[in-house]
């Protein structure tokens, strides 16, 4: 307590239990909590700085139906909003009531645990994410590849697809900026949004949720404690990036990347058997590319107690991996890869 | 473990958040306002996975 506010924390179970890869609902309750303080702490600051009676007014209208304030605090549109009136002072609360309105009547996707999903085209996201919004596929499109990305998720990969039903409600389409490549994103500050192309197919699409998804996470995780230490000076050589990255987003593309090996390796083993040969290589080349970054970013002393605790079981799903026997050809072609 | 600086706004009822002092929102905010924008955006992996058995799928 300090000043007799509670804070958010998270556990060394807690911390452990993500570099696992799990999120079970109580873990997901405390990051969607945290987020919703983080949201209110911005929109309240924008309030005070702007005197705005919409921010006033929203504020007792979700005291009237408090059973529904966490799904509006959490939503990616509050949160993208209020970031940027507060960084940027661009805030047009009409932009931001309108959009939370649109909010009401997501498609829920089958399932004892339904994904619900919205499709998002408009302000704030649109702005937010600085991306051309796709038109085509329409909703109805984009809804039965998500359908079918879900189903193929709670099949193989049901520990992803139970994190993705409680933590990421929101699709935006976007127009790739390099095509033919396919392009998907994440904002910290629009929790629970994914921007993405049209995915070639289902599976690619659920491959993209399982990292965006990853993202979602560790950034929630991030708001409540320092996973690496600030203003640290490494940086890192990682495949996924032509670049140098810093400690905090060389973490993050660890943890993603650790759960996309074992999409693939989940794939490999049981998925289509045309697929599985593209799946090995992919698990070969991506727990190879994971490993050497985790190995850099392990020794560099970047990392806080907490991300450490976070690391160390991330370090084990990568031990794991490196110890699987791979087809020869898959292993060649990682090697040479990363050569 | 760590120090947040994250204060539980998630109990105070909404009719009382103008009563938060506004130190209180600066520290619960002071991490998040840290770091550049830039830097809470993960976009899509720059390289591709090679493929030895064409088709297969599109990594990231």
């Amino acid at each position: 307590m300090t000043g007799g506010y509670a804070r958010h924390t998270l556990s060394p179970a807690d911390l452990a239990g993500l570099g696992a890869g799990e999120v079970p609902p109580a873990l997901a309750d405390t990051l969607k909590r945290a987020i919703a303080s983080r949201n209110i702490a911005l929109l309240e600051s924008v309030r005070r700085q702007s005197g705005s009676a919409a921010i006033d007014d929203l504020w007792r209208r979700l005291g009237a139906h408090p059973g529904q304030a966490l799904d509006v605090l959490i939503s990616p549109q509050l949160g993208a909003w209020a970031d940027d009136a507060l960084r940027f002072g661009s805030g047009d609360t009409g932009v931001l009531l309108a959009a939370l309105e649109r909010e009401r009547g997501p498609v829920a996707l089958d399932g004892p645990r339904p994904l619900r999903l919205r499709f998002e085209t408009g302000e704030p996201l649109r702005g937010h994410f600085g991306l051309a919004v796709a038109e085509r596929p329409g909703p109805a499109d984009w809804t039965e590849l998500c359908r079918q990305a879900y189903r193929l998720l709670r099949a193989r990969h049901p520990r992803v697809a139970a994190a993705m039903a409680e933590l990421v409600t929101t699709v935006v389409p976007v127009v790739p900026p390099a095509p033919p490549e396919t392009f998907s994103a994440t904002s910290g500050a629009a929790f629970g949004a994914v921007a993405l192309s049209a995915p070639a197919d289902a599976a690619e699409l659920a491959a993209t949720f399982t990292h965006e998804l990853q993202h979602q996470v560790l950034g929630a995780a991030d708001e409540i404690v320092a996973l690496t230490v600030p203003g640290h000076p490494g940086r890192f050589a990682v495949h996924w990036r032509d670049g140098e990255r810093d400690a905090s987003a060389t973490l993050q593309g660890i943890f993603a990347h650790v759960a996309v090996v074992e999409f693939h390796r989940a794939e490999w083993l049981a998925g289509p058997l045309e697929e599985r040969p593209g799946h090995a290589a992919a698990f070969a080349l991506w727990r190879l590319a994971t490993g050497r970054a985790m190995e850099q970013l392990g020794r560099s002393g970047a990392l806080t107690p907490a991300g450490a605790a976070l690391a160390r079981p991330l370090e084990a799903r990568i031990r794991a991996a490196l110890a699987e026997p791979v087809p020869a050809p898959a292993a060649r072609a990682a090697e040479a890869a990363l050569a | 473990m760590g120090e947040s600086m994250l204060v539980d706004l998630t109990h105070i009822p909404f009719d009382r958040l103008a009563t938060v002092p506004d130190e209180v929102l600066r520290e619960s905010l002071a991490r998040h306002m840290a770091t550049d924008p830039a830097s809470r955006r993960w976009n899509k992996s720059d390289k591709a996975c090679p493929q030895p058995d064409q088709p297969g799928p599109r990594d990231r």
